[in-house]
């Protein structure tokens, strides 16, 4: 018994020396070494290949030139009459007087233009749809309104790619819609057309509006109301010059945020529109995939010097958005009571929502679950099978690919967001820089990372005369890190900032070294965010589609989400979706359990 | 008695501003030593440098005369307790107190029965699976100094640990603190902004203004003598009247202060400040007087606190009648404390 003891004993004593070699050597890391860590790893697989695409449009030969952006400037097909006006300029006096003579005819705006134009009507569509919804959740208390405000997040975890094949499931040829219509003998078209596209950015990004505006009406202090009605203002008058004011800097950066997701959009015009409906972002993954990278590098420029400009703009609205919390919060009415116009409002606007926002996602499981008009399993079972789908795909290879993919990218952006969370909720300064650093891999498109990625790393650089290149799974993994880790950092830091000094400090001079202390004192209180943060990672790469599918270079490599894109648009699948639907409801599945930790945990999701 | 304790031209600055400059201490062992200053005179700074919390730009702080330099705050062997408890929040106060522990488990008898006996010393036996929560202020107050004194810490540090509670609370755990202290025997420097506090509980006190050592003493000799015109207005309150000195007629000097010429005891010549405390200004007669007027009569229960203005100048007093009007007050040579200096 005694031998036993001591030997236990000893194991435990050799554990503790392991383990106090472990903090000695996290001591001398320290968090501002991981950070340096991160930024090394963003140099690599963010900086450096977005850096070099972006550097190869403005090169010509050996010498820096402007000649490529300004040839794709000037070329009527990406932005149509502004080419011609910037080739030419002389003539554009009277190329206008000649448009006003001819009676204003609708003029081609090119590329460019078209991306704007679906943008514009996207953002429309989301404030149309996601105003009156933060009204009713704003104004109303009815039960469920804490889960459908939840919701709201959605548009962060949900594959893009998941909501197309929703909205064909919905809304396709032979889709829900027609099903219904059917039986009146009606038949709706929608498949390839602005509508369906702008109803699927709808569906997208209404929440965010939503959210926004929701969260700025819950920070308005009901005294500033009390106030104004007691100064002999009306209800409706005291909220429209108290609390509209007061929601206007968070509507804009809303608007903002939203123009640049919709602007970048891929997936869903990719998959709702196809080349038809080519945006900026398609016809860049269009060159891409045909290896014309020079021409897809000024492309994507052009596009770059778009999306960051704005964001900058929706950083500055940020910042003077109010971030205080009310003292005292308006109080909302139930929902149930008397009939009054804003309640039937609500209502139908609720009825129009479940079929916009439900409709889809259940269509789309609906489709899994039937084969031929009948339940059926037959669609699973292809998941489950090893057989070769359209284009070459093993959809249950794809199944474990993107498993494998999300946690190594949880891996990787866990650390990588916990220390860059770490440094800079500690310095005004460095916080400010990186704020906006840790905004580009938001601001900048999936597909030009993955270009970058695909030419700086997997088809590898040749540093002192030695080549290295990166595997695709392993450029796959880090593009997905790139893309979660600043979702890791929004919901560490808050906790982070929660954490005084003083009880870190307290640690010390109770004998902890500085990892120590981190481990006993602030990992406990930061574990939520970093496990919600991991949620939001995991899911993010799940449904990952824009930089896997320029960097997927072999069926062996593709993830669901590239998967679902192949067989929505192979026509030889046509009619089945079933299959597309089935894999779709599994990434339901996974990013809605990814929205349940994600929630349980109070995490953030403001990018 | 031996030095626990000492800084030697201790400097410390944030960029451009200068924290400490050129501060020199010694505490003796088993003293309560108190730096007492406004918000912002580098007490606070002083003590994290003595933890090890901070670094010093120039000088020597030893324990016990060895130098520290370069000693992280957890090789230290200090205790500190801080001004808003920093209790660990996911830790029970049993585990909060047995923290320090870990690292430096007590010679004799178990982690429990350590932290049980201190659990009594401060009065918080039975509450060891509380959550620190779910305490009262002064309750987690108690918990921070068990904490503190668990790994039997041969400095205590503590940073205002009063501030955040009510005056009535605060009055009970000053004398408890200075119980456990002097059970304890333990080394302590206090950091308070409080002067009535600094006077209250001080074995010695150090009065630190804008980075810089003014004056350290025993309370009572501070309070009598006070070595700068900063010490005289910051320790209790006073009247100080700048003014120029010369010889006396017998002995002492006397000091012109514009309005009026006061004889003072001891030998003074040139720019002097006389400073004369409110409670030995008197109405009536005296050696040195002047007229002034009553602006404003606070009843303070065991007598009256009398703002006057003399010729422009504020004037306090404490009298045990409420005068009116313009009044003759004067005060004897041997009350007014002379400060060398404007």
């Amino acid at each position: 018994m005694g031998g036993q003891v001591g030997t236990s004993r000893r194991a435990a004593l050799d554990g503790d020396a392991l383990l106090a070699r472990l903090y000695v050597l996290a001591d001398a890391v320290g968090a501002r070494g991981a950070f340096l860590g991160t930024l090394a790893l963003l140099l690599v697989v963010f900086y450096f290949p977005v850096g070099a695409v972006l550097a190869t449009a403005i090169t010509r030969g050996a010498g820096l030139s402007v000649a490529p952006v300004w040839e794709t400037l000037t070329d009527r097909f990406y932005f149509g009459v502004l080419a011609g006006v910037l080739s030419d300029p002389q003539s554009a006096p009277g190329a206008l007087l000649g448009w006003a003579s001819a009676g204003f005819p609708v003029v081609s705006t090119g590329l460019f233009g078209f991306t704007a134009y679906l943008a514009v009507l996207g953002t429309a569509g989301a404030v149309v749809v996601g105003l009156p919804g933060a009204f009713v959740l704003a104004r109303y208390e009815f039960p469920g309104r804490t889960l459908v405000r939840s919701l709201t997040v959605v548009p962060f975890v949900l594959p893009a790619i998941m909501v197309a094949v929703g909205f064909t499931a919905m809304f396709g040829t032979h889709g829900a819609l027609n099903a219904v219509v059917g039986l009146v003998g009606l038949h709706v078209d929608v498949a390839f057309t602005v509508p369906l596209v702008v109803a699927a950015l709808t569906f997208y990004n209404a929440p965010l509006v939503t959210r926004f505006v929701v969260a700025a009406a819950e920070t308005v202090d009901a005294r500033t109301v009390e106030t104004a009605r007691s100064l002999g203002a009306p209800r409706w008058r005291a909220v429209l010059d108290v609390v509209v004011p007061q929601l206007v800097p968070s509507v804009l950066a809303a608007v903002l945020l939203v123009f640049v997701f919709d602007f970048m959009a891929f997936p869903i015009v990719l998959a709702l529109g196809g080349l038809r409906l080519a945006t900026v972002e398609v016809w860049l993954y269009h060159l891409a995939t045909r290896l014309r990278l020079s021409q897809a590098a000024s492309l994507a420029v052009l596009e770059a010097a778009i999306t960051l400009g704005l964001t900058y703009v929706y950083l500055r609205y940020e910042r003077t958005g109010g971030a205080g919390t009310a003292a005292a919060t308006v109080e909302r009415v139930p929902l149930r009571g008397g009939l009054t116009a804003g309640r039937v409002l609500a209502v139908v606007y609720a009825v129009l929502a479940v079929v916009l926002f439900v409709g889809p996602l259940a269509s789309m499981v609906a489709e899994s679950l039937t084969r031929g008009g009948v339940l059926s399993g037959a669609n699973y079972g292809f998941l489950l099978a090893q057989q070769l789908g359209a284009g070459g795909t093993r959809p249950a290879l794809a199944v474990r690919n993107s498993l494998l993919f999300a946690v190594g990218a949880v891996v990787l952006a866990v650390p990588m967001g916990a220390s860059v969370a770490a440094v800079t909720s500690r310095d005004g300064r460095v916080h400010r820089v990186t704020g906006a650093l840790l905004m580009a891999p938001l601001a900048v498109s999936g597909v030009v990372l993955g270009i970058g990625l695909l030419q700086g790393l997997v088809f590898g650089v040749t540093l002192f005369g030695v080549h290295v290149s990166v595997a695709g799974p392993l450029a796959i993994v880090a593009a997905h890190a790139v893309v979660g880790y600043p979702f890791v950092v929004r919901n560490v830091a808050p906790l982070l900032a929660r954490v005084s000094d003083d009880v870190r400090d307290a640690a010390r001079t109770l004998g902890a070294g500085p990892a120590r202390a981190f481990r006993d004192v602030t990992l406990p209180l930061v574990a939520p965010g970093l496990v919600a943060g991991a949620a939001f990672a995991f899911a993010i790469s799940v449904g990952e589609f824009n930089a896997t599918v320029v960097l997927a270079r072999s069926p062996g490599q593709y993830t669901m989400p590239v998967a679902l894109e192949r067989y929505l648009v192979t026509p030889s699948l046509g009619p089945a979706l079933g299959p597309a639907a089935a894999m779709g409801t599994v990434l339901l599945v996974v990013t809605a359990a990814s929205f349940v930790i994600v929630e349980r945990l109070g995490g953030r999701w403001e990018p | 008695m031996t030095a626990a304790l000492s800084l030697e031209g201790v400097s410390k600055t944030y960029g451009d501003a200068v924290a400490l400059r050129d501060v020199d201490l010694t505490v003796r062992d088993g003293e309560f030593f108190t730096l007492v200053g406004p918000s912002g005179c580098g007490k606070t700074t002083t003590l994290r440098c003595i933890a090890g919390l901070e670094s010093t730009d120039a000088g020597t702080v030893r324990f016990g005369g060895a130098d520290v330099a370069g000693v992280p705050p957890e090789s230290r062997d200090v205790g500190v307790v801080f001004q808003h408890y920093a209790l660990f929040p996911t830790m029970t106060v049993r585990e909060n107190v047995a923290y320090g522990l870990r690292f430096d488990p007590p010679a004799t008898g178990t982690v429990e029965a350590r932290v049980d006996d201190l659990l009594e010393r401060v009065d918080l036996t039975g509450m060891g699976d509380r959550a620190t929560d779910e305490l009262s202020g002064g309750q987690r107050q108690r918990v921070a100094l068990a904490r503190a004194l668990a790994p039997e810490p041969s400095v205590l540090l503590l940073d205002e640990p009063l501030s955040s509670l009510d005056a009535r609370l605060r009055d009970r755990l000053r004398l408890e603190l200075k119980r456990v202290q002097r059970d304890l025997g333990v080394t302590t420097v206090y950091v308070t902004h409080d002067q009535a506090e600094a006077l209250a509980v001080s074995d010695r006190l150090a009065v630190m203004n804008g980075g810089r050592v003014e004056q350290v003493g025993d309370p009572e000799r501070v309070y009598r003598a006070p070595a700068t015109r900063f010490v005289a207005e910051f320790l209790g309150e006073n009247n100080c009247l700048s003014g120029t000195a010369s010889g006396g007629e017998t002995r002492g000097s006397v000091v012109d202060v514009g309005d009026a010429t006061f004889a003072v005891d001891g030998e003074y010549r040139g720019d002097v400040t006389v400073c004369v405390r409110p409670e030995s200004l008197a109405v009536g007669d005296s050696r040195n007087e002047f007229d002034a007027t009553v602006i404003d009569v606070e009843f303070r229960g065991d007598g009256y606190r009398v703002h006057f203005d003399w010729n422009g100048r504020d004037v306090l007093a404490r009298l045990d009648h409420p005068p009116e009007g313009t009044v003759t007050l004067g005060f004897d040579p041997e009350d007014a404390t002379v400060v060398e200096g404007e």
